[in-house]
C-alpha cells in the first residue's frame, strides 16, 4: 500500500511529527501548488528549526516553506512561489490529522511565528 | 571538439553537450586570450547549486591554443570572476543549438529551453552568492585535509585525550536514504544506524523530557561520559560531542572535527559544518542555533566523550 503523508520538518534529534493523509487531500494542495508561479531556482532553509511542511506520496515530495515550495519527482526538481493560502492550508491539514492534539502547542507557536 | 558540462545538479546528470563546430573553435580562441577566466584545479566551489562549467578538449588540434585539456570556468577560483561568469552565460545561451545531437545523457537531462532557464537562474543565484562562495572556498582550502583521524590533548582538561575526525559530509549526504534515516545523534556518535538513533534507546530508556538533564541521562546510559572524565586508549576512537536543547521541544548534537571546527546534522537534512547564519562552527556554545526563532536551541548542556563502547540505536 502506498503511504501518503504530511510531515512537519522541524526536529533535529527526535523524529519529525507525521501523519498519513488521503490521496484527495494530497492532490488538493498539489493542484494549488502547480498553479503558482514557477521559479528558476531557489534556496530552501535547511538548518536548525522549522524547515517547512513536507507532503510525500508516490514518486513526489513537496516541501512547503513560507516563500518557496520545492517539488521533487522522478522527472526532476521544480520550484514554485509560495503564497499566503498554501501554507495555512498545509498547517490545517496537519492539525486535522493530529487527533490527539499532541502537537497543538507546537503548531500554535509555529503558525504564530510563520504566518 | 569541445565537451561542455555544466556542474549544477545534485540528483540528475549534469547538462552536457559537445560543440563540434566552428563555435567551439572560436570559444577556445577567446578563452586562450583571457586565461585569467579559467581554473585548472578541482578545489572550486562544490556546494549545492551552480558550481561552474567544465570544458574538455576531445581532439589534439585544439591544444594548439595552449589550454589544458580539461579546465573549468566560473567555479569561484578564476582570477577574473566577472568575465568567467559572463562567459559561462554565453556558453549556456548557445546550448540549445546542440539539442539535436543524440547523446544518452539527454534522456535524463535534455539540453532544452527549460533546462537552459534553470541553469541561467542558478548562475544568477551564484553571482549573488559569490562573496560567500569565495569565502567558503578559502576556508576549505586553508584547512589541511590531513589524516582521517587525529588524537589530540583536550585543552580544557588536565590529561584527557580524544580523537578528531576529518569532516566527510558526503558519507551522510550522498545517499538520500542515509541522509533521511540518520540524525544529529548518529552524526555526533559517528555511527550510521539508519534508525534515526535516540539517546537511551539502546540502553532501554529514552529521555523522559526535552531538557538538558533528561537527554544527558539518556545519552550517558548509552555510555557517553562528561568531558574531562578521561576515556582510556582502549576506547579509541573517542569523539568529543556537544549537546544543546530547545527546551521542551528537541535536542541537537555536534561533533568536533579536525581543522578546528565542528560538524553536525540537523535531523534528516544534510551534514554540514556551518550554523544557521552560514558561519563555520568553531564553538557550539556560541554558534547560531536558531536565534530569533521559536525553535531556538538555547540551552547548552555540555561536552561529552563518546568512546568505542557507546552503542546507539
Amino acid at each position: 500500500m502506498t503511504h501518503i503523508k504530511i510531515e512537519l520538518d522541524v526536529f533535529s534529534g527526535q523524529p519529525n511529527p507525521a501523519f498519513e493523509i488521503r490521496k484527495d487531500e494530497f492532490e488538493s494542495i498539489l493542484n494549488q501548488i502547480r498553479k503558482q508561479r514557477e521559479l528558476n531556482n531557489a534556496r530552501l532553509f535547511d538548518g536548525l528549526g522549522f524547515r517547512g511542511i513536507i507532503l510525500s506520496g508516490p514518486d513526489l515530495e513537496a516541501v512547503i516553506q513560507k516563500h518557496v515550495i520545492r517539488v521533487q519527482s522522478s522527472s526532476g526538481v521544480r520550484y514554485f512561489e509560495s503564497n499566503a493560502d498554501i501554507i495555512p492550508k498545509a498547517f490545517d491539514l496537519f492539525k486535522k490529522h493530529d487527533e490527539q492534539g499532541e502537537y497543538q502547542d507546537l503548531i500554535g507557536k509555529l503558525t504564530e511565528e510563520y504566518l | 571538439m569541445l565537451k561542455i558540462t555544466v556542474d549544477v545538479f545534485s540528483g540528475r546528470p549534469n547538462p552536457t553537450w559537445i560543440m563540434d563546430d566552428k563555435r567551439g573553435d572560436d570559444l577556445l580562441k577567446k578563452i586562450s586570450r583571457k586565461k585569467q577566466i579559467i581554473s585548472r584545479s578541482d578545489k572550486g566551489y562544490n556546494g549545492l547549486g551552480f558550481r561552474g562549467i567544465k570544458l574538455e578538449l576531445l581532439g589534439d588540434e585544439a591544444s594548439s591554443n595552449k589550454l589544458p585539456s580539461t579546465f573549468k570556468i566560473a567555479d569561484g577560483l578564476a582570477k577574473d570572476q566577472k568575465a568567467s561568469i559572463d562567459l559561462a552565460r554565453e556558453i549556456v545561451d548557445q546550448m540549445t543549438r546542440y539539442e539535436r545531437a543524440n547523446m544518452d545523457v539527454f534522456r535524463l537531462t535534455p539540453i532544452d529551453k527549460r533546462i537552459q532557464k534553470v541553469i541561467l537562474g542558478s548562475i544568477e543565484q551564484y553571482e549573488r552568492d559569490l562573496k560567500r562562495i569565495q569565502k567558503y572556498i578559502r576556508i576549505k582550502i586553508r584547512w589541511p585535509i590531513g589524516p582521517i583521524r587525529v588524537t589530540v590533548k583536550d585543552s580544557e582538561c588536565k590529561s584527557c585525550k580524544y580523537e578528531e575526525s576529518r569532516f566527510n559530509p558526503d558519507f551522510w549526504n550522498a545517499d538520500p536514504y542515509v541522509r533521511a534515516n540518520n540524525n544529529c545523534y548518529n552524526y555526533g556518535r559517528n555511527w550510521k544506524t539508519n534508525t534515526f538513533a535516540q539517546p537511551g534507546r539502546h540502553s532501554g530508556a529514552t529521555a523522559s523530557s526535552m531538557s538538558c538533564s533528561a537527554v544527558k541521562t539518556a545519552a550517558m546510559n548509552d555510555g557517553l561520559v562528561e568531558r574531562c572524565d578521561c576515556l582510556p586508549k582502549s576506547e579509541y576512537p573517542r569523539r568529543l560531542m556537544a549537546l544543546v536543547i530547545a527546551p521542551g521541544i528537541d535536542y541537537h548534537w555536534y561533533r568536533k572535527q579536525t581543522g578546528g571546527f565542528w560538524g553536525h546534522k540537523p535531523g534528516g537534512t544534510a551534514a554540514r559544518n556551518y550554523d544557521n547564519s552560514g558561519v563555520l562552527i568553531t564553538d557550539p556554545q556560541t554558534c547560531d542555533r536558531g536565534a530569533g526563532t521559536y525553535l531556538n536551541y538555547t540551552d547548552f548542556c555540555g561536552f561529552f566523550y563518546a568512546g568505542k563502547s557507546v552503542i546507539i540505536s
